[in-house]
């Protein structure tokens, strides 16, 4: 079981959010929870790092107070490229269709942010990480995409600092 | 020459979920079926798990009702140690779970269900979103349903841990208490949320029942199923959500069955379909009959109009006052339009604000008496909560020991699975003829299983192993005419 960090205290909050989604119990969907753990070791000092096993509209709350915001959640392709990294910004949800649980309402979060003045990130880049069973109730990764991590990790740290710049 | 039209996925719906309407040679439906593609295999997970972890593991089935899952969760744990929580302890838990039932009812009114009411049902499928609420009802109002949720959710952190994985039921009581200081901003929370209620009521007035053409949609054949009905009340047979016994009313309404959860296998048995890994429980004492209506089927429905109709009525003023309101206007009880659902949602999300208010206010709240401990060797545990989405049993048998060697949920969406197959393919007869359909139409059959507000995260649960990629589709004789991948 992986604590989650809230920040409450306004003073206390970063300016950009790191926020790790997915399921633990779920196999590989918590994928992205993992990864925020040891994300925690290298942005400590930049960003609030949050995981969460929430979606849909209850991500405005996360998202709401930060200028911007990384999202890491697992990707289901059914291809054969686990631990392959696929990005995403805001724009791409207009025009792809994207199999996740999580990822439900995300474009229309942003667009209720909007049109009702909530503050809301300036910029969002969504990491997707192609994972090999996200169905299957295990409290733990398949090892093929355990093995996959420390690549993993080496590549998503470079694509959050170059956003984060 | 058979022609098949595939909605997927289905929008809005909280989890997966896939329409397969069958056309025969004329053009017309011959089949509809509503398949669930996903698999949890839930309680094999929990076996050897030490029963009071129970209360954190349940939650995770999924994301969209967890302190549901919770609450029955830690109820099933008062069975099984055989201990009573002091009447304070009782009186958090109420209140926390009308909290989030108030929570919940809201994010289906206005975001999931209410698009479809709100925005109407032949609206362009890209503005039958919340944006079309909002666009609809207002700015501010859209403002209101965000701060409202947020409000909520922010106490019940203070009262629970988290929102969504409470660690907070245990058995005989709780783990944190409400302190006085605290109480004044649960007060003034929930005197919003019966504003807040009061004024959706309205808002479903003004826009709904206002219009013609809504209301008779709502009366006709194509939404109309005549089963019978669930739903728990407390002593004096009115709706609860936390505690009470089950009832169930026939198709007119005559009392079938009043009883503890604790006998729920003397009245509830499961029946199982092969294009689908949903099991569809029934009346045990009634017999399953097919997908049929009427007396003779066992087929049962729950969630906010079943809970209506299995009820004599609200505990608090207002939403007496709405639920009187609803049978007036539609004429007969019980009532048997599955659109109706919206409707009686509305109405619960009254009581619920009420009932968390009455409890707030409650001098007991803020005792600090708030847990009895267990000297009991644990073998067996029931419990039952009123989900959002209907009636949610959690059963768990332990060694000596307390550790799980055996766990059954039966959760709403499974109670409600047998009628909302039967919706969906009623709705598609309807509304598909001689080939002749539109977009408006295709989403009016979604509708039709749109008003249950389904959550199949957690209604697949029941089954060992992995989500199946491949389903089959059969003709009556058994033979599979189809294969449908789900990626």
């Amino acid at each position: 079981m992986i604590r989650l960090k809230t920040f409450e205290k306004k003073d206390l909050r970063k300016k950009y959010l790191i926020l790790g989604l997915g399921n633990t119990i779920r196999g590989d969907d918590g994928i992205g929870i993992y990864l925020t753990k040891f994300l925690e070791k290298k942005f400590f000092n930049l960003a609030d790092i949050i995981s969460t096993e929430e979606m849909g509209l209850s991500l405005l709350d996360f998202l709401s107070p930060y200028e911007k915001a990384v999202i890491i959640d697992s990707i289901f392709t059914g291809k054969k490229d686990i631990g392959e990294i696929y990005i995403f910004k805001e724009k791409d949800f207009d025009s792809k269709q994207i199999k996740s649980n999580h990822y439900i309402g995300l474009p229309e979060i942003s667009k209720i942010a909007k049109k009702l003045k909530i503050p809301f990130p300036k910029e969002l880049l969504i990491i997707g990480i192609s994972v090999e069973d996200p169905y299957t109730i295990k409290p733990e990764l398949s090892e093929n995409l355990k093995e996959k991590i420390p690549e993993i990790i080496t590549k998503i740290e470079k694509l959050i600092r170059d956003f984060l710049k | 020459m058979e022609h098949r039209i595939t909605i997927d996925p289905i929008t809005r719906l909280e989890g997966h979920g896939k329409i397969e309407i069958f056309l025969d040679e004329n053009g017309n439906v011959e089949k509809a079926y509503f398949v669930v593609p996903e698999l949890r295999g839930f309680e094999i997970f929990v076996k050897g798990k030490p029963a009071e972890d129970m209360p954190i593991i349940t939650p995770r089935i999924c994301g969209v009702c967890p302190t549901a899952h919770h609450m029955a969760s830690t109820k099933a744990l008062d069975d099984l140690y055989k201990v009573e929580p002091p009447s304070p302890a009782k009186k958090l838990r109420e209140m926390l779970y009308n909290m989030f039932m108030l929570e919940d009812h809201a994010l289906h009114v206005y975001i999931l269900g209410g698009p479809d009411f709100i925005v109407g049902p032949k609206a362009k499928k890209e503005e039958r979103n919340v944006l079309g609420v909002i666009q609809k009802v207002g700015l501010e109002i859209g403002k209101k349903v965000i701060s409202m949720r947020r409000e909520i959710r922010e106490l019940m952190t203070l009262l629970a841990g988290k929102v969504i994985h409470p660690a907070w039921g245990v058995p005989g009581g709780v783990t944190r208490g409400l302190k006085e200081e605290e109480r004044k901003n649960f007060v003034k929370v929930a005197e919003k949320g019966v504003e807040f209620a009061l004024f959706t009521l309205k808002v479903f007035k003004d826009i709904v029942l206002s219009n013609k053409e809504y209301v008779e949609l709502i009366k006709s054949d194509t939404y109309t199923h005549k089963t019978y009905y669930m739903g728990l009340v407390d002593n004096n047979k009115k709706v609860n959500f936390y505690d009470g016994k089950i009832r169930v009313i026939d198709p007119e309404g005559k009392e079938f069955a009043l009883f503890d959860v604790r006998d729920y296998k003397d009245h509830i048995a499961e029946h199982v379909e092969n294009w689908t890994y949903i099991k569809f429980p029934f009346l045990k004492k009634v017999g399953w009959k097919g997908f049929i209506d009427g007396k003779d089927s066992g087929v049962y429905s729950v969630a906010p109009l079943a809970r209506l109709n299995a009820s004599e009525g609200m505990a608090t003023p207002k939403a007496q006052e709405a639920y009187e309101e609803f049978y007036k206007t539609l004429g007969v009880k019980p009532v048997h339009h599955t659109l109706a659902n919206h409707w009686a949602r509305v109405i619960e999300m009254i009581y619920a604000a009420e009932r968390f208010l009455e409890l707030a206010k409650d001098p007991e709240i803020t005792s600090d008496n708030i847990r009895n401990i267990s000297k009991e060797i644990p073998s067996v545990g029931i419990g039952v909560v009123e989900a959002p989405r209907g009636t949610l049993i959690h059963h768990y048998e332990t060694d000596e020991k307390g550790f799980i060697t055996k766990a059954n949920l039966i959760v709403a969406t499974q109670n409600n699975a047998a009628r909302i197959a039967m919706s969906v393919e009623k709705a598609a007869k309807g509304l598909i003829k001689n080939g002749k359909y539109d977009e408006g139409i295709l989403n009016m059959i979604e509708m039709a299983f749109r008003a249950y507000d389904p959550c199949h995260a957690c209604g697949t649960h029941s089954l060992p192993g992995n989500i199946p990629l491949l389903i089959n589709i059969r003709d009556k004789r058994g033979n599979i005419i189809d294969k449908i991948k789900n990626f």
